[in-house]
């Protein structure tokens, strides 16, 4: 497994000048808007930057030499899915340390949003779990149309469409949040409580996380194994 | 002798076409030219053999281990019309990424067949020729130790020296005891030097699968001024013309032809030209 991990990071080699512009953009966010934004777009980049293995792959024909090799469609999968993760830890590590260091210089001094953010261990669980979160539905999603369909195929409906929708609908959401009291007021009290309960909160997060890539990486695992090549 | 490749029944459809009970069999040791029109199936048996295609029915084994048995590809070398590694790699970066996958890696091999090729180790994938991309891949899976070897078309697309050179390539790998190679082509000479045995598919199905010499001399081309009616069902790929006819029969059915006409030995391309005219225009 941990060989078809480097194999997949080697194929994706050419892409990963998009790592780099994807933690500066979330530096960016961070110092524009609200430094509580870098995390989720940090571990959302990352998990995006993850998906370019299948890019790579087809455009290098690479899932021909992949399935020439002594390793079964389910190590392949596995890989995947592991160096997803691996990519979206990374994403965490950097996004709390920037946090946590951003919000001590930028306190006060945000350019565009006036609000200010101090990281408690408890809003960073969070916000790190609902940012897995995220990313588990969006897996849901795009992993298993990608493994069944490839990305040339399913670029727009399978991966532009909900990764990008996804975000639309956030916004979306926010804006809806700020103008209607009601959602607004939902929304503050839901997470007030999650602030007071964030062990409890978080584990129950974690927990659905857990189950939608789970039921990601099964789904991904059937599509893949009945493709033909 | 035991067989490197056995296969028993391979069925698998596709909307328009179908893999119909393909069974043939490759003893250890031999090289086998895999041959047949475009759209027969070739590609699709090979994929199949990997694990590629799923078969719908059927019986696949190589190096005397089922399929689905993913040790077995650790002793196969896999060769598609062109290899398949990323544009941006190196030799040294596709050495890196294929090593860890086989156990029988042998990096001073590696860089021996890199050297004998003259493939430079630090140049990028793209910037190779064919021939020389060609080469590569031999390199790659030469070193991991490949005990079969399976190519779909190596040599098609190749300038002739480049293809003298592959075909070198492989007869070498044979000169090893307990080699074997089923390769793919359109390229009748290619079969004319090296292949040992032939397999010959027509839509879908294994017309013909045997050694190269006995194929050879079952089969004569005829040639003559009229062929007689009941001479018609035997005919291979009937070629007729204004004042004559041209084809090609077993021996066995040669019996009987008119006076006037000629036979003369087949050759592998007049046996896989009026073949495949068979299969086209029957």
């Amino acid at each position: 497994m941990l060989n078809m991990m480097r194999l997949d990071w080697l194929g994706m080699r050419t892409y990963r000048s998009r790592f780099v512009i994807s933690a500066i953009s979330s530096v960016a966010w961070g110092i524009l808007f609200h430094t509580g934004l870098v995390i989720p777009y940090l571990v959302w980049g990352m998990f995006d930057a993850s998906l370019y293995c299948f890019d790579a792959e087809e455009k290098g024909k690479l899932n021909q030499l992949y399935l020439t090799l002594p390793i079964s469609r389910k190590t392949l999968i596995s890989a995947r899915y592991i160096l997803s993760l691996i990519l979206q830890f990374i994403g965490i590590v950097a996004g709390v340390v920037f946090t946590v260091v951003s919000s001590r210089i930028m306190y006060g001094r945000a350019i565009i949003n006036e609000h200010n953010f101090i990281p408690t261990p408890e809003s960073l669980a969070l916000i790190v779990c609902a940012s897995l979160l995220f990313c588990a539905v969006l897996s849901l999603v795009i992993h298993p149309i990608l493994h069944k369909f490839g990305y040339a195929k399913a670029k727009i409906l399978g991966y532009a469409l909900p990764m990008y929708g996804s975000i639309i609908l956030i916004v979306v959401f926010i804006l809806v949040a700020a103008r209607v009291e009601a959602v607004g007021e939902f929304m503050d009290s839901a997470l007030q409580w999650a602030l007071g309960n964030a062990v409890l909160a978080s584990v129950a997060i974690l927990g659905v996380t857990a189950l939608f890539f789970v039921a990601s990486y099964a789904l991904s695992l059937r599509t893949y194994a009945k493709r033909d090549f | 002798m035991s067989n490197a490749i056995e296969i028993n029944n391979l069925c698998k459809e596709y909307p328009g076409f179908a893999l119909k009970n393909v069974s043939f069999s490759v003893p250890r040791g031999l090289c086998c030219g895999f041959v047949g029109p475009n759209g027969a199936g070739k590609t699709t048996t090979l994929k199949a053999m990997l694990g590629m295609v799923h078969k719908s029915r059927g019986e696949i084994r190589l190096l005397g281990k089922p399929d689905g048995d993913i040790t077995a590809k650790e002793d196969i070398g896999v060769m598609f019309d062109q290899p398949y590694f990323q544009e941006d790699w190196t030799p040294f970066d596709i050495e890196k990424g294929i090593k860890p996958f086989y156990r029988g890696w042998d990096s001073a091999q590696y860089r021996r067949y890199l050297t004998q090729f003259g493939l430079d180790h630090n140049k990028k994938f793209s910037a190779f020729s064919r021939g020389m991309k060609m080469k590569l891949s031999f390199a790659v899976h030469l070193s991991h130790g490949a005990k079969l070897l399976l190519l779909d078309e190596p040599t098609s697309g190749l300038d002739p020296l480049a293809r003298d050179e592959v075909l070198d390539i492989m007869r070498e790998h044979l000169v090893k005891e307990d080699r074997t190679i089923l390769f793919s082509t359109h390229i009748t000479s290619d079969l004319e030097r090296i292949a040992d045995m032939i397999v010959y598919i027509s839509d879908g199905a294994v017309s013909f699968s045997g050694d190269k010499d006995v194929l050879l001399s079952k089969h004569c081309v005829v040639r003559g001024g009229k062929l007689p009616e009941v001479k018609r069902k035997h005919a291979i790929g009937l070629r007729e013309y204004k004042d004559g006819y041209e084809c090609l029969m077993e021996v066995d059915n040669i019996g009987g032809l008119p006076p006037d006409a000629m036979t003369e030995r087949a050759t592998i391309n007049d046996v896989v030209v009026y073949m495949e005219r068979r299969s086209r225009y029957a």
